[in-house]
């Protein structure tokens, strides 16, 4: 081609071009995709640093279904506690002569006594703050004991928390014993067996933190205290012991956390949120990249090529197009697993039909075109034509057909997963929606863990949608608005 | 060749088609599936003489063959075998779920038209002003919310939200019929009609914008066709060249898209039937992959493959009937 | 007696760039049982000349000044229902630049032709559907054909429907809007000796919008020449065909090659048909013209009329 007329086609291609970006730039409602996409790009490129924590590491941040932290501001929220993690520190509340403290990182208390009639108890406290009026609904307590070298005595120990009004309950027991006892119990409120050692026989019928312990006043001060109690053996001439105690960790999952709350396993929703954008991002962009792709190919070489290979290709979309297209999706995925690359490729294999057909008939038009005439004519061959002359005229289409196909890729996997078939590993919105309704969320009116999801990836959709509205009224001028 | 040659090729067409499907159906799910339907429901302290009893009563003993052409011939009398889960004729069951689904869809489909319909011809009509602007963005928005998602928000607000609130639900969040049923037929369809209000609404709402969006962009480019020009030179009222000329231009690429929206809609009630438990074959599809129940899933997935078949062949033949120049042979 | 009096018509489009001056003072009359000429090159204004008419106008038209006097009133005044009631159809039809679209597809030509009738007359739909019959054995086509559909037709078939149903309300006036374009060479002379038929035997008032001089030449007893919305010459056909005093109409005719006398060279029109947004000052003309003075460039010709029947717009003439 002599270089003047490649020279004319670089300039047209740089008008055609500056034209389109023109018009796009004139459609508000393409800008607004735009900008909407940029946002998208942005929180799954800076995904870690824009979210506090990883959702998959980070569970148990607060209580299960902890509102947004934000609620707050609303009046009848305002006293809701937020997650309470605090080490109690231990200081003698009470104790006989013969127990002897040391103080160190560990609470180190060593009974020693050659008066084996008398018993020795030993009290300690430690107390923690809870400064809101709202109890929560559970509390968990950890911490070190080890009692060893024991001679010549028993004892017993627990662990009670009082609260302001006075009421202990007492949620560690051992009972007498004069073995070595080396553990480490995390007390948890909900646990089933520590109700039932209240004496309850239906565990679910109490919450022990709000009827037992967090009763009114609810907001102050709360002792933990740890009773020990030797009782030496009779007779003989001494008894000791010694008994290390770790200090006290109190953790109390709050009702209300971070920007968006937790879910049901108390994860923090703001950070699954963030981590779903570039999944589904890249999920959208691939299966539509896939189906565009092969779409164009098919409708190419069937349009071009005509005869028995277009009719063949033909009956074979036809064929693909009668079949239903969730439920292949879910039968296909169930047999060959819950793999994101599966998911992708499947929804590109399936959604290919409608652009093959839209492009084959341009193809057909294109053909009798004068130019594709005179490539014939030239003796270019077949595939030099298809690659040379007819993709670059259905450009406009297929571009306008990938933008427009990607919100329904995005929303075909977010139907997938909320119905339980997508990746298991994956953190999409799908998922996010699928635990919501399965896990409880809409009884327990937690609105924040089904909404943004579902509002993100109606967003993300709706950016593409936009985006392919200015595409298509700009390539099909008969849309155009009026000024 | 005129209508009926037009038809008639198009039924082999279709018939072929169903029978390629048909094979298709049972390749998936006897052949390609690795997983051993027998693991579900036979014992495993099962002799394996009973096992084998169990197997020949489904008849999974027989080579593949034999099974094939067993399932091509039931399939012409409508027998898809006997589910694993129930232990009945599939059939049966899909006798009474059918109805269900097709109430749900009918009126979700109708629903839609109604409202989109009218709706995009009227902001076509307008076009520039406040109407069309507004259909323009509930369409565009309509086409990027997921419809689960205002499901769910329909199901938080309307179930949940107001029984908390006011102590009852405004529309019930699952099945189709309370428990008890009434026994009094009036209040029966009642009944039904409230429990059937929010899944066939939310439908509604999800889908009237496209619709509307559809219908508008096929007006508007048929309103710079030239013989919309001639009607107006005519002498016709603009609600004239409205309605009996641009409207009757697009009808056919209309019907299509409604005769072709019925499989997707029927294929797509599956989350819909998930979420409000309407005891559809949606449902049991789902039911019945999660179970591992393939009797049930192929029989359903033929039928959703046979309805879309059926559907492209009513819009062919209404296609054939709206806009003669397709009779001639020219492929659209 | 005069028909329809166009006076000093000016109708502009709305564009992002600006008012396109397509028709900027156009004057022209058709009188009563003659058919007039509008000749000139592509986007010279003909069309919107014709459209404005009827009061057609695309939805970035508007009409700045002028009067359309028909029957003894100003149509550009009156309000649409009027216009569509009585006027449209009822007493100035149009046949359209290429048929091919302007038929609706789905509708069977019969049926179009019967809408035209039933829409303004009171009659039964038989005897619309006979008259419909009618029309088409008047253009030829045969009424046996009333059922078919337009891509059954030829080019020209549908052409000479579209005349047909142009005549279904008995119109006063007819316009035709590039009647034979579209068509091959053979199929025109048969459209156009249908046309020159119907038009002598109805004694039709018409106005034909065409760029093909010789049609105009053999179907029409005026001529208006126009060019870039202004009317360059305006006179009988014979006396322009005869003595043309405008150098375009000069140009415009001498462009037809002769198959009588000797070989000669084929000439052209130098340049291009001016941009309507920002037309030459002067006489629009005036860059194209070989005879370009220096008042050509500043004033704009006035309409001098030259013998009984004869206007031009070129300081050329007259003084």
């Amino acid at each position: 081609m002599s270089p003047i007329i490649t020279q004319e086609k670089r300039t047209i291609y740089r008008l055609k071009i500056e034209g389109f970006l023109e018009g796009f730039r004139r459609n508000r409602l393409g800008v607004l995709g735009i900008i909407l996409l940029l946002v998208y790009i942005i929180a799954g490129l800076f995904a870690p640093w824009l979210s506090p924590y990883d959702p998959q590491q980070s569970q148990l941040l607060a209580d299960a279904y902890a509102m947004p932290g934000w609620m707050k501001i609303f009046p009848q929220f305002s006293d809701y506690p937020n997650t309470i993690n605090v080490t109690a520190n231990w200081v003698v509340q009470q104790k006989t002569d013969s127990m002897a403290v040391e103080w160190g990182k560990t609470v180190n208390m060593v009974f020693n006594t050659t008066d084996t009639s008398e018993t020795a108890e030993m009290i300690m406290n430690a107390t923690f703050n809870y400064p809101y009026s709202v109890p929560p609904q559970r509390f968990v307590v950890t911490y070190d004991l080890l009692i060893g070298n024991i001679t010549n005595t028993w004892y017993y120990a627990e662990m009670v928390i009082v609260n302001q009004a006075g009421n202990s309950t007492r949620i560690w027991i051992l009972p007498f014993t004069d073995a070595t006892t080396e553990v480490s119990p995390i007390r948890d409120s909900s646990d089933a067996w520590l109700v039932k050692e209240l004496g309850y026989s239906d565990p679910k019928a109490v919450n022990v933190a709000r009827s037992h312990v967090f009763t009114a006043p609810v907001k102050g001060t709360y002792t933990l205290a740890f009773h020990l109690y030797f009782r030496p053996d009779e007779g003989t001439p001494f008894a000791s012991a010694t008994a290390t105690l770790g200090n006290a960790q109190v953790w109390i999952p709050g009702l209300v956390h971070g920007i968006l709350g937790t879910d049901f396993l108390g994860t923090d929703v703001f950070s699954q949120l963030i981590h779903g954008a570039k999944i589904s991002l890249a999920i959208g962009l691939l299966a539509a990249g896939l189906e565009t792709s092969i779409g164009i190919l098919i409708g190419v070489i069937s349009g071009y090529t005509g005869g028995l290979v277009d009719e063949a290709l033909m009956r074979i979309v036809d064929i693909l197009l009668c079949l239903p297209v969730l439920p292949l999706l879910l039968t296909l995925v169930f047999v060959f697993g819950k793999n994101v690359f599966y998911i992708v490729i499947l929804i590109g294999v399936f959604g290919w039909q409608g652009l093959a057909r839209t492009i084959r008939s341009q193809v057909l038009v294109l053909r009798e075109s004068s130019f594709v005439e005179s490539a014939v004519a030239s003796g270019a061959g077949k595939y030099y034509i298809m690659i040379r002359h007819i993709v670059p005229n259905i450009f406009p289409i297929a571009i306008s057909s990938l933008v427009l196909s990607v919100p329904a890729a995005i929303l075909t996997e977010a139907g997938l997963s909320f119905l339980g078939f997508g990746d298991p590993r994956t953190p999409t919105w799908g998922k996010m929606l699928n635990q919501a309704f399965g896990f409880g969320a809409f009884e327990k009116l937690a609105w924040w863990v089904a909404i943004p999801p579902g509002l993100a990836i109606t967003f993300l959709s709706l950016a593409f949608v936009f985006m392919g509205y200015a595409i298509d009224e700009i390539v099909n001028p008969r849309l155009r608005r009026r000024r | 060749m005129g209508l009926r040659g037009y038809l008639t090729k198009r039924a082999i067409v279709a018939l072929v088609t169903l029978f390629v499907i048909a094979t298709l159906n049972f390749m998936i799910f006897q052949v390609i599936s690795p997983l051993d339907p027998t693991r579900t429901f036979v014992d495993p302290k099962f002799t394996k003489a009973m096992r084998d009893a169990l197997l020949a009563q489904y008849g999974l003993l027989e080579p593949i063959q034999t099974r094939y052409i067993k399932y091509i011939t039931n399939i012409f009398t409508w027998n898809f075998g006997i589910s694993f889960a129930t232990m009945t004729p599939v059939v049966n069951e899909l006798a009474w779920r059918l109805p269900n689904t097709v109430l749900l869809l009918g009126t979700a489909l109708i629903g839609t038209v109604l409202v989109g319909l009218p709706l995009g011809m009227m902001a076509a009509s307008r076009r520039g002003k406040k109407l069309d602007m507004l259909t323009l963005a509930g369409g565009l928005f309509a086409n990027g919310v997921p419809v689960f998602f205002i499901q769910l928000i329909f199901l938080l607000f309307f179930s949940y939200y107001m029984f908390i609130w006011f102590g009852f639900q405004f529309f019930p969040s699952r099945g189709m019929v309370s428990i008890p049923a009434p026994t009094d037929p009036i209040r029966y369809a009642a009944d039904v009609l409230w429990h059937l209000a929010q899944p066939a609404l939310s439908l509604i709402v999800g889908g009237f914008g496209g619709w509307a969006l559809y219908i508008r962009n096929m007006m508007i480019d048929a309103l710079t066709q030239d013989y919309i020009t001639t009607a107006r030179a005519k002498g016709l009222s603009e609600r004239s060249v409205l309605y009996r000329h641009a409207f009757r231009g697009i009808l056919p690429p209309i019907v299509t898209i409604l005769a072709l929206s019925i499989p997707g809609i029927v294929t797509g009630a599956v989350i819909t039937e998930y979420i409000f438990t309407w005891p559809g074959i949606g449902s049991w599809y789902l039911a019945g992959l999660l179970g591992a129940d393939f009797p049930v899933v192929q029989a359903v997935f033929f039928l959703y493959a046979l309805l879309m078949l059926i559907a492209n062949l009513v819009a062919d033949l209404l296609y054939g009937v709206l806009d003669p120049r397709v009779r001639v042979g020219i492929r659209r | 007696m005069t028909l329809l009096d166009v006076v000093d018509l000016q109708m502009y489009y709305e564009t992002i760039r600006g008012w396109v001056k397509a028709v900027d003072g156009v004057s022209f009359r058709v009188e009563k049982g003659e058919a007039l000429g509008l000749a000139g090159e592509s986007g010279c204004g003909k069309t919107s000349a014709a459209l404005a008419i009827i009061g057609l106008l695309p939805w970035n038209g508007k009409i700045f000044g002028g009067q359309i006097n028909f029957g003894g009133k100003d149509i550009l005044q009156i309000q649409d229902q009027e216009m569509r009631k009585d006027i449209r159809w009822k007493k100035i039809s149009v046949i359209f630049q290429g048929a091919m679209n302007a038929l609706h597809p789905t509708k069977s030509i019969g049926d179009q032709i019967v809408e035209a009738i039933t829409v303004h007359e009171e009659v039964s739909k038989d005897e619309a559907k006979k008259r419909a019959g009618q029309l088409l054995d008047l253009v030829g086509i045969g009424a046996s054909k009333i059922n078919r559909y337009p891509h059954e037709l030829s080019g020209g078939m549908k052409q000479r429907t579209m005349t047909a149903m142009a005549l279904a309300c008995n119109p006063e006036l007819v316009i035709a809007d590039e009647p034979t374009t579209a068509l091959d060479v053979i199929i025109e002379a048969q459209v156009l000796s249908v046309m020159k038929e119907l038009q002598q035997k109805l004694s039709l008032s018409m106005i034909v919008i065409s760029h093909d001089l010789s049609m105009i030449a053999s179907v029409c007893h005026k001529a208006a020449i126009m060019y870039a919305g202004k009317i360059a010459e305006y006179g009988s056909t014979v006396s322009i065909f005869k003595e043309p005093l405008h150098p375009y109409t000069q140009k415009l005719i001498s462009a037809f090659p002769s198959i009588l006398g000797r070989k000669t060279e084929l000439s052209s029109i130098s340049g291009f048909p001016p941009d309507l947004l920002d037309p030459p000052t002067g006489c629009r003309f005036h860059p194209r013209c070989t005879y370009a003075m220096d008042l050509c460039k500043k004033k704009e010709p006035l309409p001098f009329a030259v013998g009984e029947d004869h206007i031009v717009a070129c300081h050329l003439v007259g003084k």
